[in-house]
């Protein structure tokens, strides 16, 4: 490719600029033309040749700065054609629509035609299309419509079961490129002959060749430019944009250097520092919590995205719901005290019957203060990954604990101040994960709290 | 007279008049802010979506997705309340029990432990820094042997609860820029205390009462607190902490005045609140929004509050437990017992204050006598919380802004000492939500002087305390003058080893 000089450049910038007269000019000498047919005002017809010829002038010198332009390469060569000639020929139209208006040029057989008004639509048809082309170009394919209502959203990532089986390159490193990068790199421009849109595209590189070498940081142009510092010429993205945070740096490195700037490589299947462990875990929406000091990372089952509909039923009926990890779908339900009385009961059974398709996704409950029945507590029993359960001031019986000996998950047992007794120590050892229960006022004695042994991690807690 | 008619009296031509006077502030915001202005409605339109319903606090609907991405993971605590020993209480006196002092009794303070370390006006010029080691006893409590002075009895009943920090450290070793520090993350006062960052982040968990609450200890003597402390900084203005009156009224003014029945109260409420929508229209200042929030929650605060700051229906045990002082309202013990009945409804953060811990003279006097006021109620308030389960998802934080000199500021006999502000090494203690019970953390030197191990910068105790409540602290930021602004600035590391 030869060399452009860097003036030619210089200039061809400031077609964005300049391409906005002939669309205002000739858009309005269109204008001009329709209230002067509706109002009959002829004074108006007298400015519809200075409006023509002066879109058709900087029309034209859009073009030229255009092509401009376009000599820098960076554009997708088969929709710049398109806007290319749309351009040229709206240009052309226009000074053939200024020499019929301003009765320079005649010709005879199309008079009857009304050929001012069919000149100065299909103008307008044009210099659409081509602004559409020119749009599309700067700003990318989907711009336009990326937000349009009823638009089919772009396939989600499956949900994972456990982070390690994340891979890199899809779940983290594609979702920080289409944020950052690909709004200049894709398809349709091509800055610098690089697009990123896709990793095929993004394996092939820019005009100087790849930009990422696998386990090469400084071979690594993409890291290179994203490293820079801001006020470098070269930094990427460029002043003006927003720059990668720290955490995304951070992925970016560990994406070339360890996980090989591949699209397999799993979060499981190489080592993982822990300070990208901890930035994944966050964004895939896994408990960021856990790791280091205190044990593996802890993980948190997945649940169904939430339906907010059905949550804003619960809502009506009394329930309160807040989600305990932002994404997660994961819940925490609560319900005020006395809502539940005996002489509800029946309706608030009903009630309950709609935490079911939600049994997954409850870890913490809080149902103290309120009358509990039989089927209630059927239910409660089905939340499989309960962790934490408040039941005090509740109707609560040591036959009913011993049906929610179920939970296998369950950590934390409120039962303060109910009825139960002894007899819950035995449902309680069922419970493999159950660390505190908390009896104060209630009729458990420190004989039965002494028979759990020293031995047990079990902690139940009486109050003094 | 004029006369009350439901069309707004504001379309006159007065007042359309004074609308028209925009200031050149009001003009710039208008315009140039115009944009960002709907951004920040939207914002808060977002957070709306969390407002929760009924009236025991333990309500919660948060589960549209709000845009601050919150919370980040798991929490484990969903409340806290912060015991302020403000003045800086002697560690030495306290908890880091130092028996090598002994034999020190007088001794200057070695150069090589002060370390080139720049001391305050008042003890600097002082020709010599006499060790003053503390005449009380302390013994090992508990399973986890803990060492506690004779002053804090009932403390010392409770530490199998509590995680010891001994190797606190501020930056700041004055009053006001180190409380500063301590409660904003920063020295200079306009930054958002930490209720109010947990307040824009997390929301509220009882619209009937305040998210971030402040009781004072009556009749606080010492440094003075200012409500900076609880301020909102940039944050939009209902996250800032509410502060309560040390004594019977609580909130004043709930009750009518003889001979007004209130009935027509919500009316003029309906109708200021028009007239603020009026203004938001005209303005879209989200300030205004935060107004007619505020009014809203003091209307529904009549009935809230009366309800909550009322001790009456205690059992007397409960009030033994605290001590005789909680039935004396604005006491500590008080304030203890009444932020424990907030926190059951729902008050996400309760700070207290209790002044006075700043002993420069008559140490051993002035520590014995805070310890006497607070000992009892902060211990009954964490055995309180844990019979009723709340202590597995409350966390608790006893500390001041800076600890005390090993060395006596002003003159040294057997009986009695002075000691000056210290920032190096200090002690604090944390219970409850997802912190391990009955542990200590960090070591100081054998003087109390130095941290030689475990440093825990209040930047890493700001970044722990937002880990407990599911909130990474470098991604809960706020942009105020054309940055990003955070609790922990460009610090903070979340201290893992204490948590469960």
């Amino acid at each position: 490719m030869q060399e452009v000089s860097d003036f030619v450049l210089f200039l061809g910038r400031f077609h964005p600029l300049v391409v906005h007269l002939p669309i205002g000019f000739l858009m309005f000498a269109l204008v001009l033309e329709l209230v002067e047919r509706f109002t009959k005002n002829a004074a108006l017809s007298a400015a519809v040749p200075i409006a023509l010829l002066a879109g058709a002038i900087s029309a034209a010198l859009a073009c030229i700065l255009g092509y401009m332009l376009s000599l820098s390469g960076d554009y997708n060569e088969d929709m710049l054609n398109g806007h290319f000639w749309f351009g040229i020929g709206t240009t052309l139209i226009a000074f053939f629509a200024w020499l019929v208006k301003a009765d320079k040029l005649s010709i005879k057989p199309l008079q009857k035609a009304k050929p001012n008004m069919a000149l100065l639509t299909v103008m307008v048809i044009l210099l659409s299309v081509t602004g559409h082309y020119g749009g599309n170009l700067t700003h990318g394919e989907d711009y336009l419509v990326k937000y349009a209502p009823f638009r089919e959203k772009k396939e989600p990532l499956p949900q994972l079961a456990k982070l390690e089986d994340a891979t890199v390159y899809p779940y983290l490193i594609q979702p920080v490129f289409e944020a950052k990068c690909t709004s200049c790199h894709n398809d349709s421009k091509k800055k610098g002959g690089l697009a990123m849109h896709t990793f095929e595209e993004l394996l092939k590189g820019g005009e100087n060749g790849p930009i990422v070498m696998a386990g090469d940081l400084e071979q690594s142009e993409l890291f290179k430019r994203i490293t820079l510092p801001e006020d470098h010429e070269d930094v990427m993205p460029p002043e003006g944009k927003t720059p990668l945070t720290e955490e995304e740096t951070a992925l970016v490195k560990f994406w070339i250097e360890s996980a090989q700037g591949n699209q397999e490589t799993t979060l499981g299947s190489v080592e993982v520092p822990e300070e990208v462990l901890q930035i994944a875990a966050g964004r895939l929406g896994f408990a960021a919590e856990g790791s280091g000091g205190h044990g593996t990372s802890e993980s948190l089952p997945t649940a169904a995205p939430l339906d907010v509909a059905q949550l804003n039923e619960l809502k009506t009926k009394g329930f309160g719901v807040r989600e305990l990890v932002d994404g997660s779908g994961l819940l925490e339900i609560t319900l005020e005290d006395n809502s539940i009385t005996t002489e509800n009961l029946n309706e608030w059974e009903k009630h309950f019957i709609l935490l079911a398709p939600l049994q997954k996704q409850i870890l913490w409950l809080d149902l103290g203060g309120n009358t509990l029945s039989e089927k209630m507590v059927q239910q409660i029993a089905q939340f499989e990954n309960l962790r934490k359960l408040v039941l005090d001031n509740t109707t609560i019986t040591d036959a009913q604990v011993q049906q929610l000996s179920a939970l296998q998950q369950l950590e934390s047992l409120n039962i303060y101040n109910t009825g139960v007794g002894d007899d819950v120590i035995s449902s309680l050892t069922q419970m493999p994960n159950l660390q505190k229960v908390y009896m104060w006022r209630t009729k458990i004695t420190p004989e039965a709290i002494s028979s759990l042994g020293s031995e047990s991690k079990l902690q139940v807690i009486t109050g003094t | 007279m004029c006369d009350h008619h439901d069309t707004l009296r504001s379309n006159n031509q007065d007042f359309q008049e004074i609308e028209k006077q925009l200031d050149r502030r009001h003009f710039l915001k208008k315009t140039s802010l115009g944009i960002g202005a709907l951004a920040l409605g939207s914002l808060l339109g977002g957070e709306k979506a969390w407002a929760s319903v009924g009236n025991s606090g333990k309500t919660v609907n948060n589960f549209t997705r709000n845009k601050l991405g919150l919370p980040h993971h798991l929490p484990k605590a969903k409340r806290i309340i912060y015991l302020f020993q403000s003045g800086g209480p002697s560690q030495l006196d306290l908890f880091d029990y130092k028996p090598g002092l002994v034999d020190m009794f007088g001794k200057d303070l070695p150069e090589s432990v002060i370390g080139g370390q720049r001391l305050t006006g008042m003890s600097g010029s002082q020709s010599t820094l006499p060790v003053a080691p503390s005449i009380f006893n302390f013994k090992q409590y508990g399973e986890s042997r803990a060492w506690v002075s004779e002053l804090m009895p009932h403390t010392a009943e409770i530490v199998d609860d509590l995680c010891f920090v001994k190797s606190m450290q501020t930056d700041q070793i004055n009053h006001t820029p180190a409380v500063t520090f301590m409660q904003t993350g920063h020295q200079l006062p306009g930054r958002p205390s930490i209720g109010s960052w947990l307040s824009y982040g997390l929301g509220s968990d009882n619209e009937n009462l305040p998210t971030f609450i402040t009781l004072i200890s009556k009749n606080g003597t010492g440094q003075p607190l200012k409500a900076g402390l609880w301020g909102n900084g940039f944050l939009p203005t209902e996250h800032q902490g509410v502060q309560f009156r040390s004594g019977k009224d609580p909130v004043l003014y709930l009750n009518n005045p003889d001979n007004y029945d209130g009935n027509d109260r919500k009316k003029m409420l309906d109708y200021l609140g028009k007239l603020n929508s009026i203004q938001q229209d005209a303005y879209g200042d989200p300030e205004i929004q935060s107004r007619m929030a505020q009014y809203e929650m003091a209307f529904r605060m009549q009935t809230s509050i009366p309800e909550v700051t009322d001790t009456k229906d205690e059992p007397e045990h409960i009030f033994d437990m605290y001590g005789k002082d909680s039935r004396d309202p604005g006491t500590y013990a008080a304030n203890c017992l009444m932020a424990r009945k907030l926190l059951e409804k729902g008050v996400k953060f309760v700070q207290l204050y209790h002044q006075g811990w700043d002993q420069h003279i008559g140490c051993p006097n002035g520590v014995k006598f805070k310890a006497k006021q607070t000992d009892q109620a902060t211990a009954a308030l964490i055995k309180d919380l844990k019979q009723r389960g709340m202590l597995e998802d409350t966390l608790v934080v006893w500390g001041g802004e800076f600890g005390r000199t090993v060395y006596s500021q002003g003159q040294l006999t057997k009986e009695n000492y002075g000691r000056d502000h210290h920032p190096k090494a200090f002690t604090m203690w944390m219970a409850g939500a997802g912190i391990k019970p009955g542990f200590t953390y960090g070591e100081t030197d054998d003087f109390s002087y130095n941290v030689t191990e475990n440093p825990v910068h209040v930047h890493d105790f700001h970044a722990t305390l937002l880990h407990l409540f599911g909130v990474d602290h470098e991604r809960l930021t706020f942009k105020h003058q054309g940055r990003r602004f955070r609790l922990t600035d460009v610090h903070g590391h979340v201290v893992k080893d204490i948590l469960t």
